[in-house]
């Protein structure tokens, strides 16, 4: 089980009621996620995960300031003194397509 | 701006959580990104056509609330161009080019620009910045130096030299990263974050966008407020062309313009995930973890507004396509030698791709296209000095001009 250092943006930290950054034991990103998924429940995996249980596609995980994506994904081990960051939403979104215009 | 009865609000792109337009760049609720929203009423096109010859001519469906924070250098108001002697060696008939090389800093980014610094200064913040490939930097600079306020810009050390150089005229503190540009976006985020700073791309990007869907609305407007068949993006972020497909929607709401309009992206094959998505059928896109073109400003590997610009693309009915680095060099040659339109590779790509559409059968001949071209060519003057440089070299005698005119 490695100790790891978790960095969220304040934002993220303010609706978890949470302090910026965190240490947190966990053997593997994943491992991490249920971790903090347990630790602030609902809070957390709303913002976090899909419906369906996956990583929202606008929510980054940096490990070590690298894209999970190219890091070996949710299954990276971890070890101690890593660092992972999560970062939601520069642009994203998914679902609707609509100016939000409405006419008064 | 008399009589106007207008509400702005920000709306979450996911779960349609309305918040108001505070300094708030993601769903509180779900962390998805926010949108800007108007409730408006009493627009008409008469509404725009005032004497403004910048993007402010549309102030009404802008998110600024106090015109005094504007902040104006002349972005936009830029040609909209009938192709006729491109579309002659493409064999279209109705091609026009929309030519934002004419924007003050050079590039179409004097659009977003322009309204993040002028709300940066209505938030009150007291710098700003912003992650760029090149271009956004010298416009978030220019505007900032017009607004008196310092600014940061983080590129990528790898970016086109004239563009770090142009930067540094407008007084900014120029950073560069030695690694990507997820990577410069990464510390743009976290400088947000921690300093009393706007990043126009990151925490006032809901503001930001807004200023890129000027361009469809001078589009529609200079065809005489009527909407083209199809219209061809380059594509970084995806981020201007959701804008632009956004503000058609918006012109279209308001009874302002009708008609189908196709949306297309254009990417460089060496760094094309939206468009590798768009290809495989798939929903969300997949990041590119090194991007290897030298179209730098489309070198954007984990594009913010892919997945949303790839769903745009397919609700418009319109391509995603790329074009090879030769390709999109010979198509800034091309776009100069017909239009005399000077653009750099990651404007004149919306060429190449149309042409490969042209021979492909996606585009109809007989479509009315508009490409959007959205940079300078000096700006990238590396490309130039790589490509075979044909000159004559003569003494200063007149009868030297016999070897400059022989046929």
């Amino acid at each position: 089980m490695a100790k790891v250092k978790l960095i969220m943006t304040s934002a993220l930290a303010m609706y978890l009621s949470s302090e910026r950054e965190l240490y947190v034991e966990a053997s593997s990103v994943r491992e991490l996620l249920n971790r903090l998924s347990e630790r602030f429940g609902d809070a957390f995996r709303q913002r976090v995960f899909n419906a369906d249980g996956n990583l929202k596609s606008f929510v980054v995980l940096y490990l070590n300031g690298k894209n999970i994506e190219f890091a070996g994904g949710l299954d990276a081990k971890l070890e101690d003194g890593d660092e992972v960051l999560i970062l939601p939403a520069i642009g994203g979104g998914t679902a609707n397509i609509n100016t939000g215009l409405q006419a008064a | 701006m008399v009589g106007l009865v207008r509400t702005i609000k920000l709306v979450c792109r996911d779960c349609s959580e309305e918040y108001e337009p505070h300094l708030l760049y993601m769903c509180p609720k779900c962390l998805s990104a926010l949108e800007v929203k108007y409730e408006i009423s009493g627009v008409s096109r008469s509404t725009f056509e005032k004497n403004d010859r910048s993007i402010w001519k549309y102030f009404e469906l802008l998110p600024i609330e106090d015109p005094s924070n504007i902040v104006n250098i002349g972005s936009g108001n830029t040609p909209l161009v009938k192709a006729d002697r491109l579309g002659e060696e493409l064999g279209i008939r109705k091609l026009y080019i929309k030519n934002d090389t004419t924007n003050p800093t050079f590039s179409f980014k004097d659009r977003p620009a322009s309204v993040a610094v002028s709300k940066a200064k209505e938030f009150k913040l007291s710098a700003v910045g912003c992650a760029s490939t090149g271009n956004l930097a010298s416009a978030t600079a220019a505007h900032a130096s017009k607004a008196k306020l310092p600014c940061y810009v983080f590129m990528p050390s790898n970016v086109e030299r004239n563009k770090i150089l142009q930067a540094i005229q407008y007084g900014a503190e120029v950073v560069l990263v030695d690694g990507t540009y997820d990577d410069v976006n990464r510390l743009a985020h976290i400088s947000c974050d921690l300093y009393n700073v706007g990043m126009v791309n990151v925490n006032l990007r809901p503001y930001y966008v807004e200023g890129s869907k000027t361009m469809m609305f001078e589009i529609v407007e200079q065809l005489g407020w009527r909407a083209p068949d199809h219209v061809i993006v380059p594509m970084a972020s995806g981020a201007l062309l959701c804008a632009l497909y956004k503000g058609l929607m918006e012109l279209e709401e308001l009874n302002i313009v009708k008609g189908h309009t196709r949306v297309s992206g254009a990417q460089p094959e060496g760094c094309s995930p939206i468009v590798h998505a768009f290809k495989k059928g798939l929903n969300h896109v997949v990041p590119v973890e090194k991007p290897k073109t030298i179209v730098k400003s489309l070198a954007i590997g984990m594009p913010g507004d892919g997945t949303f610009a790839l769903m745009t693309v397919r609700k418009s009915g319109g391509v995603c396509e790329s074009v090879t680095d030769e390709e999109i060099l010979d198509s800034v040659r091309l776009l100069a030698k017909t239009e005399g339109i000077f653009a750099e590779p990651g404007g004149a790509i919306s060429v190449a791709v149309l042409k490969k559409l042209l021979e492909d059968g996606k585009v109809d001949r007989s479509e009315e296209v508009v490409c959007c071209v959205t940079g300078a060519g000096f700006k990238t003057i590396e490309m130039i000095s790589q490509q075979d440089v044909k000159t004559k070299l003569i003494l200063p005698k007149t009868e030297m001009l016999d070897m400059v005119f022989a046929r």
